[in-house]
């Protein structure tokens, strides 16, 4: 959640992460398409990971994706909003070194499995696409930088065409930038890219992704708290609310209940969003772990949950959040109220 | 089809009783309709004698309603429990005839109901204005007051969770409006409406046409393109219902005024129908028969629907729309406007472009559904894993009124899709 500052640009910020997150979601959603639905290519895959967590020694890569194919061989895919910061550059660098590294990747029922080699992909806005080709031929090349990868990764410029409302992924453009391998196997990304007429680029229709990403929600870095908390309030809550009422919860609890219902939940991510719905009085705490969300409909003249409770976060409500705390309150106003008038009764 | 004067006419009509669109019925009730009459003067002028000739229609009534109940409705709300038990609905005028009671027009309202729900029991605790119920081995009569006038509804249970609403009075009374507007938003979502498509309208003419040729004498309409409504009546040379439906290309139809041999018809898109006059016990075969398998085909395509998290999505709930609707601009906030109006119901806007993902919650029962629309020409909704059959069917009756749903339909996910969809070429 944002650090407290300036509320306008807290909420703004808090937009801007919620709509780029949503869109990194739909990136991995059409990439699991082509894995797992796209005819021919789906038979050559033995598993798509969605949320991988590949432990090695004391390492731990969290790619975006991995691919595990029949042939044994694996791609490792990772979004990036590469900024202009050398320290994004070398943090990337960094990450992608590690998946270079990778000798194993899950397969089917997660279970770590072998490979003899690891493509790794990378997907980067269309805008960024080239000069990150060009920042990281420039690291490889630099002696003095770390990474130095066995194969320079697939980097992949995605954008969205909103007339044809579908994604378009192409290959970016530097001499250094390759297709990933297909190994000889047929069908692959390589033989498709390659083909006269594909161009190197590929599409990603939401008709094709829909039922995936309602199903999954999140892609695998943590999600932001204004994501989180407006998934927790529209889609998860309702049902242990039953529509309206007090949740007493645990962020574990629903972690564990969202790893149940999407395949992924973290008790701190979701731990951020409960402390966005506290200050925009929803949510309060009790004991040390535990949460009682008020759960209620809130837009009533707004029909976009999330603006709502911006606006609530920039307006701090006080007072009881809960209703229990409510009815305690009426219940003591009533209290103060007849005892007020007992004493004017008595006085007069 | 009226005159331009005419139209404008009932529009000055319309709105001096703050009605946006005025019913044909408050039209007979001054006897300007079907006949028409040949006021003079301008639309204003014409506008203002109507209303002068309504308001003294109706202040007649409210005099009637004061010194006379309805003679059909204390009939059948005084039937001794063993005739109410063995009364067959088809057989309703007839019994009726037989006691000398003149049958009226009736009103049909049809809807759904959850597994082990009562409809009587629901409708009694929660609509306004009920002052008394009875059961009946069919379902039961609700005794409702409004004002001075005093009426009877029929609950009549004709399968596991479809039943009819059926009164005396008109359905552009009240006493009826509170029927379909009131109660049952009350009993939301433990029961809920059902919306026609254009292929129910088809089949309920093509089914009249067993007695005799069909003509349509009025039909009104929504032009989905600016939202403006259509209204055309046949006082001459009729056409058929198919004819009257094929008129409508662009529009979603709301109403039909049928007759048949001397039955003579109305059908409300809102699984509504009047019958006026007739053959009686073919009203309940064709019409309400037909209302009610539309109902049922609707709960079954809706019930059992909550989403098993662990499995991934191989159905969906599909709404196919008419071309153009689906990229309309305003199509966004009128799938906003249409669930937010519902009595606990919210949305969450997840994705506005380049294609629309909206989460629908329900707060009357905690259901949820993912809304999209990433397709020119379809709606589609995946319900959460919590789901009501009763939920489902506000929201996707809400969401189709106001986009003109061609129909709902179940469709499965493929597994695969061809190659050439995911390259560009």
């Amino acid at each position: 959640m944002p650090a407290a500052g300036d509320e306008a640009s807290q909420a703004e910020l808090l937009r801007a992460e919620y709509e780029r997150y949503d869109r990194c979601v739909d990136v991995v959603s059409a990439a699991e398409v082509w894995f797992t639905k796209a005819s021919g290519l789906r038979d050559t895959v033995a598993h798509f990971e969605r949320y991988p967590t590949i432990t090695t020694g004391d390492t731990t890569a969290t790619p975006d994706f991995t691919v595990l194919f029949t042939d044994g061989t694996a791609y490792v895919g990772e979004l990036s909003n590469l900024s202009l910061e050398a320290g994004s550059l070398d943090s990337l660098c960094g990450q992608l070194g590690r998946y270079d590294r990778l000798d194993r990747v899950p397969g089917p029922g997660g279970k770590l499995v072998e490979v003899t080699a690891v493509d790794v992909l990378l997907f980067v806005p269309h805008s960024d696409a080239n000069s990150a080709v060009a920042r990281m031929a420039a690291a490889i090349a630099d002696e003095d930088h770390p990474y130095s990868p066995s194969r320079f990764p697939s980097v992949f410029a995605w954008s969205f065409d909103a007339t044809n409302t579908r994604y378009v992924f192409t290959l970016a453009g530097g001499a250094s930038n390759q297709r990933p391998r297909g190994h000889g196997r047929e069908p692959s990304l390589e033989g498709w890219m390659s083909s006269p007429t594909s161009f190197d680029t590929l599409i990603g229709l939401p008709k094709h992704f829909q039922e995936i990403k309602v199903a999954r929600r999140f892609m695998n870095d943590p999600p932001p708290a204004l994501y989180m908390a407006t998934l927790l309030w529209g889609a998860v809550l309702p049902s242990m609310s039953g529509g309206e009422g007090d949740v007493s919860t645990s962020a574990t609890e629903f972690a564990e209940r969202l790893r149940h219902d999407y395949g992924r939940g973290k008790a701190a991510e979701v731990a951020q969003a409960l402390e966005l719905l506290q200050v925009a009085g929803l949510a309060a705490r009790e004991g040390d772990d535990g949460w009682v969300i008020a759960h209620q409909p809130i837009n009533r003249h707004e029909e976009d949950l999330a603006a709502t409770l911006i606006d609530r976060f920039k307006s701090r409500p006080s007072g009881p959040v809960t209703f229990a705390a409510k009815e305690r309150a009426r219940k003591a106003r009533r209290e103060r109220e007849s005892n007020k008038q007992l004493q004017t009764g008595l006085e007069d | 089809m009226l005159s331009d004067r005419q139209q404008g006419a009932k529009s000055v009509l319309g709105q001096a009783l703050g009605q946006d669109e005025l019913e044909e019925a408050a039209l007979v009730r001054i006897g300007w309709w079907p006949q028409g009459v040949a006021l003079q003067g301008d639309s204003e002028a014409l506008g203002r004698d109507m209303r002068q000739n309504l308001v003294r229609r109706e202040t007649t009534n409210m005099q009637l309603d004061r010194s006379e109940e309805i003679p059909f409705d204390d009939w059948l709300w005084g039937l001794p429990q063993g005739d109410l038990d063995t009364l067959e609905l088809r057989s309703l005028a007839r019994a009726a005839a037989d006691d000398g009671i003149e049958f009226p027009q009736i009103s049909a309202t049809t809807a759904i109901a959850e597994d082990d729900v009562d409809p009587l029991a629901v409708i009694a605790e929660r609509g306004i204005g009920i002052e008394d119920y009875r059961s009946s081995a069919w379902g039961g009569l609700l005794r409702a007051r409004l004002k001075q006038r005093r009426y009877t509804v029929a609950v009549h249970n004709v399968g596991p969770g479809v039943l009819h609403l059926l009164g005396s009075v008109p359905f552009t009374e009240r006493p009826w409006e509170r029927v379909d507007r009131s109660w049952l938003p009350a009993a939301h979502p433990r029961l809920a409406g059902v919306i026609l498509n254009r292929a129910d309208f088809e089949s309920i003419g093509d089914l009249l046409g067993q007695l005799g040729e069909v003509h349509v004498t009025r039909m009104t309409a929504r032009i989905l393109r600016d939202g403006s409504s259509y209204s055309r009546g046949w006082p001459e040379i009729q056409p058929t219902h198919r004819q009257a439906l094929s008129e409508a290309e662009g529009m979603i139809v709301n109403t039909l005024r049928l007759s048949a041999n001397s039955s003579l018809i109305h059908l409300r898109r809102s699984a509504g129908a009047t019958f006026y006059r007739g053959d009686w016990q073919a009203f309940v075969e064709i019409v309400l028969g037909r209302l009610a398998e539309a109902a049922a085909e609707r709960r079954r395509m809706l019930s059992g629907r909550d989403r098993d998290p662990v499995a991934p999505v191989v159905e969906t709930i599909v709404m196919d729309l008419q071309p153009d609707v689906a990229a309309a601009p305003s199509t966004r906030e009128r799938i906003l406007e249409s669930i937010n109006q519902l009595r606990g119901a919210r949305t969450a806007v997840l994705h506005a472009n380049p294609y629309l993902h909206v989460v629908a919650t329900d707060h009357l029962d905690g259901s949820s559904f993912d809304i999209l629309i990433t397709d020119d020409h379809q709606l589609t909704i995946v319900p959460g894993v919590r789901a009501s059959t009763g939920s489902l069917a506000r929201i996707t009756d809400a969401v189709g009124l106001t986009l003109g749903m061609d129909e709902l339909r179940l469709e499965s996910v493929p597994e695969e899709i061809p190659a050439s969809e995911v390259l560009a070429g």
